[in-house]
């Protein structure tokens, strides 16, 4: 077949590549903050700014996989909530680290069997059921603490925040896992395939024999798992078990996810545009902080430049498909 | 002569870059005839029904309307002049109501507020409904409809006001034989009443049964325009391919071997009752039955898609449960859907994707895909059968029909299937790839493995099935070998 259009063979080739349109917003973005604010580019700020990266990404990378594989997951901000509050908790009472840390965990992975199992095998939607159980988990939460802050000065579990290993923190050890792993398993691997297949078609790709149901099961139980972490990681960093960590956060981490490029229904994306649509959601929140904006205009900016690359997003999508439009 | 045409296209001529999709072609039209449209895909039959709707522009020709030349600027233009077009696809609002659809976009309105007549549009379309002979009521929403109901409205609204001209656009690619015959009955009352109809098929016994002319188009030329009552099926389809149709059926001599499959007592309660068969090695069992006999649901059901109340299956000997698709698969099953967009492909997924998708464990060993194996893979099937792709990267829905078709089958092979279950094979897909289509079959057989034929085509079942099974109401009623039966003994059963 013949390209019938050959003038807009440059806009394709940008449009093949979303990925790199976006690493280039995002470069220009902090190169931007770094020449308006001394203080942006100054070490302390860029510190906390990847460690404060790397807490989204380890939880956004879970929630990458569930969309890619044709659902959504709302729950993860109660998870982390409850994930705070439960270690927090525990450690109060007593109760050994390790096994605070381990059941706290739990949380998230048998959130995730409960969001799996209504949306793959009671066939429920799931928007309305992940919307439900984050409602629990954040109840949940809300009971345990009191509603009230609970400190936890726990060096094994503040490891997970303040520690490094080999000089570089943890928390960023920790996303640098997350994002090989899962890169490697999506890109790579047999179960990756079957990942992509399930979003791209899940009937089709369950007549073709492969199990959807379990893969789709599996992924809830590893976005509840990271969600869990990325709990870990905030209260380690903040040393407090707080209701109120995590909550609200999902829809910034599902904003990031469809910004790296996973449309809404699956099938396509990758973990490296997640980690690179969080990292844009961050220069502009943390270079803005530092120019001293008001929180309230970085919302509205943030929210505006989502619409900008959703909407260049879908038109390249129709360019290069060759649909009009 | 001219007096009599309400319409003629002359040396129209139609390009796009690097395409000529209509070279010099004419077209006559009668009043109050019907005339039938036929070619494989791609020789120009939508360009030309778009350049005669005004979508397209055509570079040369004219077009002459009741003698008068016209220009078709815009769909606008073409639906003022009573040109109307039904499409394959049809497009209505499921949420309103019959009268609302049959007056959308043309509100009548009443009094200075504009207020929106509502009996009256109803009394209308009762009208128009009714001196068509259907039997609707103009009030009904438009989802509770059926779907050969929905068509019927569509050609109520179409013709309510001042159409000279129907064109209709595969109507029958979702209706059974029933509504088939009051569609039929409907054009010739239409066509007595003097508006001619443009009649698109691929379905040539449909195309013989209600057309009084037929014109044949190639490669976007006319090659000839007949008299249906002068023409065979047989000539029909050497002027559309270019070849003699005693080569669109592969030959038969292929040995048949052991069986190798069977199903016993096979019952699933409102669906079919105590089915049961036995498949051959390099067999094409065929299964023929009308919409809703049972037989969509007895495949389903071997393949794991449908619970089922009772019954064994058995392969190479063995009784085997399967009680979802991977147990098929495993048990080397294939199934080729006949939802191909829905069922059998991921539209947005590359070609190579789609190939390996059925086999995604033989991509090397371990939980790693060997990229290379992965290539070697999908690039023997392009070639094996003839998948015309640019490329292995292409996503598969902007291939053409068939040869998505063809990556379905590669997709099925790929998983080493030797039992391939096929409902409606050549659905949607132009004689060309049609052919290629038998071929393959003919080679899956060739390399040992079988195959289950669902098809509603009776001339491409009673030549490629080595036996026939008839379904009505569930169960089987009669069992036909090659070349012992004619086609009123299975239409016979059929309605058993």
């Amino acid at each position: 077949m013949t390209d019938p259009r050959p003038g807009k063979r440059g806009v394709r080739l940008l449009a093949a590549n979303n990925t790199l349109m976006l690493l280039a917003v995002a470069i220009i973005l902090f190169a931007t903050f770094s020449l308006m604010s001394q203080s942006f580019f100054s070490r302390y700020n860029l510190r906390t700014f990847l460690i404060n990266l790397s807490f989204f990404v380890i939880v956004a990378t879970g929630e990458t996989l569930v969309l890619i594989s044709g659902n959504l997951d709302f729950s993860i901000g109660g998870v982390i909530a409850l994930t705070s509050v439960l270690v927090a908790r525990l450690n109060e009472l007593g109760v050994n680290i390790y096994l605070a840390m381990l059941l706290s965990l739990l949380v998230g992975a048998l959130t995730g069997v409960l969001n799996g199992w209504l949306v793959v095998k009671m066939k429920l939607n799931s928007i309305i059921v992940t919307l439900g159980t984050s409602a629990v988990t954040a109840g949940l939460a809300l009971v345990i603490s009191n509603a009230l802050t609970i400190a936890i000065f726990e060096d094994t579990l503040g490891f997970l925040g303040r520690g490094t290993i080999a000089r570089i923190p943890v928390p960023i050890v920790l996303m640098a896992v997350a994002v090989t792993f899962a890169s490697i398993v999506l890109h790579r691997s047999k179960s990756g395939f079957k990942i992509y297949a399930s979003g791209a078609n899940s009937r089709a790709a369950y007549i073709s024999g492969i199990n959807t149901d379990s893969i789709q099961l599996v992924l809830y139980v590893i976005c509840g798992f990271a969600a869990s972490l990325g709990g870990l990681v905030l209260t380690a960093l903040s040393a407090v078990g707080m209701p109120r960590h995590g909550v609200g956060q999902e829809i910034a981490i599902i904003t990031a996810v469809i910004l790296g490029g996973v449309p809404l229904g699956g099938g396509k994306g990758s973990v490296v545009g997640t980690l690179i649509g969080m990292f844009i959601m961050q220069v502009i929140y943390n270079g803005l902080t530092q120019l001293n904006v008001i929180p309230y205009y970085i919302q509205i900016i943030q929210g505006l430049l989502l619409i900008l690359i959703v909407t260049v997003y879908v038109r390249s999508e129709r360019i290069s498909r060759g649909v009009k439009q | 002569m001219a007096d009599a045409a309400i319409l003629r296209m002359t040396g129209i001529s139609k390009y796009f870059p690097g395409v000529t999709a209509l070279d010099d072609v004419d077209l006559g039209l009668m009043r109050g005839e019907v005339l039938g449209l036929v070619g494989q895909n791609g020789a120009g039959k939508s360009t030309l029904i778009k350049v005669l709707d005004g979508v397209y522009q055509c570079d040369k020709g004219q077009i002459l309307l009741d003698g008068e030349k016209v220009e078709l600027k815009h769909p606008s233009d073409a639906y003022r002049m009573g040109i109307r077009v039904i499409h394959q696809e049809l497009s209505t609002f499921e949420s309103l109501t019959v009268a609302e659809n049959i007056f959308a976009g043309e509100l009548v309105t009443t009094g200075a507020l504009g207020r929106v007549a509502w009996k009256r549009m109803a009394d209308e379309s009762n009208q128009v409904l009714r001196e068509l002979g259907i039997d609707i009521d103009a009030r009904t929403v438009m989802g509770e409809l059926n779907l050969s109901q929905k068509q019927l409205v569509e050609i109520a609204k179409a013709i309510r006001k001042k159409a000279k001209i129907l064109i209709m656009d595969e109507p029958t690619s979702a209706l059974g034989e029933k509504d088939i015959n009051t569609l039929f009955g409907i054009v010739r009352k239409l066509a007595s009443a003097g508006i001619s109809v443009i009649y698109i098929s691929h379905h040539l016994d449909e195309v013989f049964r209600i057309t009084d002319r037929v014109m044949v188009l190639r490669d976007g030329k006319n090659v000839s325009t007949l008299t249906t009552g002068d023409t065979s099926r047989e000539e029909l389809i050497t002027l559309m391919v270019g070849r003699a149709i005693s080569e669109m059926y592969p030959k038969r001599r292929i040995e048949i071997g052991e069986p190798i499959f069977e199903l016993r007592d096979f019952s699933l309660r409102g669906a079919f009752r105590e089915v049961g068969f036995t498949l051959r090695g390099a067999e094409i069992l065929g299964i023929f039955g009308l919409l809703g006999c049972g037989k969509d649901e007895i495949i389903e059901s071997i393949f794991g898609l449908l619970e089922r109340d009772a019954g064994t299956l058995w392969v190479s000997g063995k009784s085997v449960s399967i009680k979802a698709p991977f147990e098929a698969t495993q048990n080397n099953l294939g199934l080729v859907p006949v939802d191909r967009k829905k069922d059998g492909f991921a539209l947005s997924m590359k070609v190579k994707e789609n190939i390996v998708m059925a086999n995604v464990g033989g991509l090397g060993k371990g939980w790693m895909i060997d990229r290379r194996l992965y290539e070697d893979k999908a690039k023997k099937w392009v070639a094996a059968l003839n998948i015309k792709t640019p490329s292995l990267n292409t996503i598969t829905e902007s291939l053409s029909g068939g040869n998505q078709q063809k990556v379905v089958l590669a997709k099925c092979l790929e998983s080493g299937a030797k039992v391939v279950i096929m409902n409606e094979p050549t659905r949607g897909i132009d004689v060309g790839a049609k052919v290629e289509i038998y071929r393959i079959m003919e080679s899956i057989c060739e390399d040992g493995g079988s195959i289950i034929m669902l098809s509603s085509d009776l001339p491409e079942i009673m030549s490629l099935a080595d036996r026939v099974l008839v379904v009505s109401k569930g169960r089987i009623t009669a069992e036909l070998a090659y070349g012992e039966y004619t086609q009123e003994m299975l239409l016979h059963a059929a309605n058993q």
